[in-house]
């Protein structure tokens, strides 16, 4: 009966949970062959925390997670990167300018933003896992003076395949972030390094002792670069971003259950400590 | 007021006939051997059944059912339609169902208006267990064969009694208000009836333990990996039909699908089942769960480790639906047996 009674107090302010608002897409920007990033105009103000997720939906067809990979404090540019992968990022990659979605949240846990004061961070990606990291990058570099050196190892299959290439070449102008790249295979106009992303890492240009790292790419990226950079970094202080499947985004419908956690409430962002030693972790 | 009353089966039945001129009340009835829920109105001929134990059909039905809409789009479906409504003969272990249920849809973050609005509007009239069914195992749950708490009416009537025995939970504004609008139809208990009442209560616990001595909940069911031998064999007996999602009181797994109706687009709730191989796939491909092996071990991780680790109570209400339920006489009590000699081995 205390159900009944906490409900009652809660009844006028009860907003539909599992509604979207309407979203223009207002530009699409090519990224790789099979990447797109597509700016949003939500109906309404949507505020999110950098690495929060949002469910996007292509009305009739269905939803899927995304995280923002634009700044939370750039409002009327929302932007998310999208990879081609499944009926709905199919669906969405063949629709054009002008046409209306659907988005609800934010979800999820995003980066712990406080944490990161005064430490170095080094961040780590792989294709299209830099999304969710340029929203993270451009909240760092909107104060660099309250975080220590900012570092960035980015890798993709091939130089085509490196998405942000302009804000790449900008960074690496840059004197707020170090940046390094890496292509599994190169072409006949790549200088850079080839190899995986942890060759990058064998030693790490930040101080591994008080800093951070930050990873977030395919999942045998993620578990190979975990490896790596528990060489140099505690387990508490390398924060993962975890793909599961989900549905409703805020702990309800039960797939994206890992461990004891749900990964849609108690992440996407986790400690490596947090998640150590579940057994579908990479899965 | 006092909460424990006395009354006979004939008052006992006006009062439902009272409570139904005012809410939906739904009762259980027994249809040739089959107990189901039947809307009061709707009974015709068919007489109230007092049930023994719980009946098949879990009592989620009632407040998060099998397929809901739950939005629209561009223009939402507004808010949840309010309907006052009486559910009559649920037992201790559906009413333990929502302390899972409520953790998850009465969250503090993010509450699920559809849910909330039943659960609010619902009057809750349990009854103690008359009989302990096979698969019962209440007991080994920090359960108990009879109601005592989340109800807003029970009622005891046990095998031999003339008598009906009433319990208003005093925490409950609508419970009140029923009492005073029907007093006429209630003694007070005597010290006699409230004696009688606890003896069988005592009864029906010790046939619990009997019947289940054979077993104990080992804590450690998350421990045993997906590869472990238990698991395979369970494997070997299930046939994937999702019985025991569908038919169990706490599950709560859904999807959301969406459909084009018109201009409109629908967005609606329907019940998932983690047995199924679908379950956990993501787009491009990967499924963590793709194993049937690793499927059936996480319902028992589920309801047994994940779910105490987060809230301190099992997810498990121990009423043994699945077991009745299961096409590959797959027992949970032999699984958990097994998974204890595993563990101390």
């Amino acid at each position: 009966m205390k159900a009944r009674a906490k409900i009652k107090e809660n009844l006028d302010k009860m907003s539909n949970i599992y509604s979207s608002i309407p979203a223009e897409i207002t530009d699409i920007q090519d990224e790789s062959p099979n990447i797109k990033t597509f700016r949003l105009k939500p109906e309404e103000p949507f505020k999110f925390d950098t690495g929060e997720f949002v469910q996007l939906s292509v009305p009739g067809l269905g939803e899927a997670p995304f995280t923002p990979s634009s700044s939370p404090n750039v409002e009327e540019k929302m932007e998310i990167t999208i990879m081609e992968a499944g009926e709905v990022t199919g669906k969405l990659h063949d629709t054009p300018t002008g046409e209306t979605l659907g988005i609800r949240g934010p979800y999820g846990k995003g980066y712990p933003l406080e944490e990161m004061k005064g430490r170095d961070i080094l961040v780590v990606g792989g294709g299209v896992g830099l999304a969710p990291l340029r929203s993270l990058l451009y909240m760092l570099m909107d104060s660099p003076k309250d975080y220590g050196k900012i570092s960035l190892k980015y890798g993709a299959r091939t130089p085509n395949h490196l998405i942000y290439k302009d804000q790449l070449d900008e960074w690496d102008k840059s004197s707020v972030i170090d940046l390094e790249l890496t292509v599994d295979e190169g072409d006949e106009t790549w200088e850079g390094n080839v190899g995986v992303v942890t060759t990058l890492l064998e030693e790490p240009d930040v101080d591994t002792e008080a800093g951070l790292a930050v990873v977030c790419g395919p999942p045998i990226m993620m578990k190979f670069t975990a490896q790596k950079l528990l060489d140099h970094f505690n387990p508490e202080d390398i924060y993962l971003s975890l793909e599961k499947n989900m549905s409703c985004g805020f702990g309800m419908c039960g797939h994206c259950q890992l461990g004891k956690y749900y990964v849609c409430k108690d992440g996407p962002v986790f400690t490596y400590d947090q998640v150590k030693g579940i057994p579908d972790l990479w899965e | 007021m006092d909460d424990v009353y006395r009354t006979t089966e004939r008052n006992f039945l006006t009062l439902l006939e009272n409570i139904a001129s005012d809410r939906d009340l739904f009762v259980p009835t027994d249809k040739q051997g089959e107990i189901s829920y039947t809307r009061w109105e709707d009974l015709g001929q068919s007489s109230v059944h007092f049930p023994e134990t719980r009946i098949g059909t879990p009592p989620k039905v009632f407040f998060f059912p099998p397929k809901e809409e739950v939005a629209r789009f561009p223009k939402d479906r507004g808010e949840p339609e309010r309907t006052k409504r009486a559910v009559f003969g649920l037992k201790a272990c559906d009413l333990s169902s929502f302390k899972v249920l409520d953790n998850i849809f009465l969250d503090e973050e993010f509450v699920d208006p559809f849910y909330a609005v039943r659960r609010h509007d619902t009057l809750i009239i349990s009854s103690d267990c008359s009989e302990v069914s096979e698969t019962c195992f209440c007991n080994k749950v920090d359960g108990q064969p009879y109601p005592d708490r989340d109800f807003d009416l029970n009622v005891t009537r046990a095998p031999g009694f003339e008598e009906f025995i009433v319990e208003f939970n005093p925490d409950s504004l609508e419970a009140r208000e029923i009492y005073e609008n029907n007093s006429e139809l209630f003694e007070p208990a005597t010290e006699d009836t409230l004696e009688k009442r606890s003896s069988f209560r005592v009864s029906k616990m010790e046939e619990l333990e009997e019947n289940n001595s054979f077993f104990e909940v080992p804590d450690d069911v998350g421990d045993i990996p997906p590869d472990n031998p238990i698991w395979s064999k369970l494997a070997e007996d299930c046939v994937e039909c999702g019985a025991c999602n569908l038919s169990c009181p706490t599950c709560h797994c859904f999807q959301l699908y969406e459909s084009e109706e018109g201009s409109s687009v629908t967005r609606s709730k329907v019940w998932d089942s983690c047995n199924f191989k679908g379950y956990s796939r993501v787009a491009g491909g990967a499924n963590p769960m793709e194993s049937l092996e690793s499927r059936v071990r996480n319902r028992f991780y589920d309801k047994f480790d994940r779910i105490y680790e987060n809230y301190g109570f099992y997810g498990c209400t121990g009423c043994g639906r699945c077991i009745d339920g299961c096409m590959g006489d797959i027992d949970m009590r032999d699984i958990l047996k097994e998974v204890a000699v595993e563990s101390t081995s």
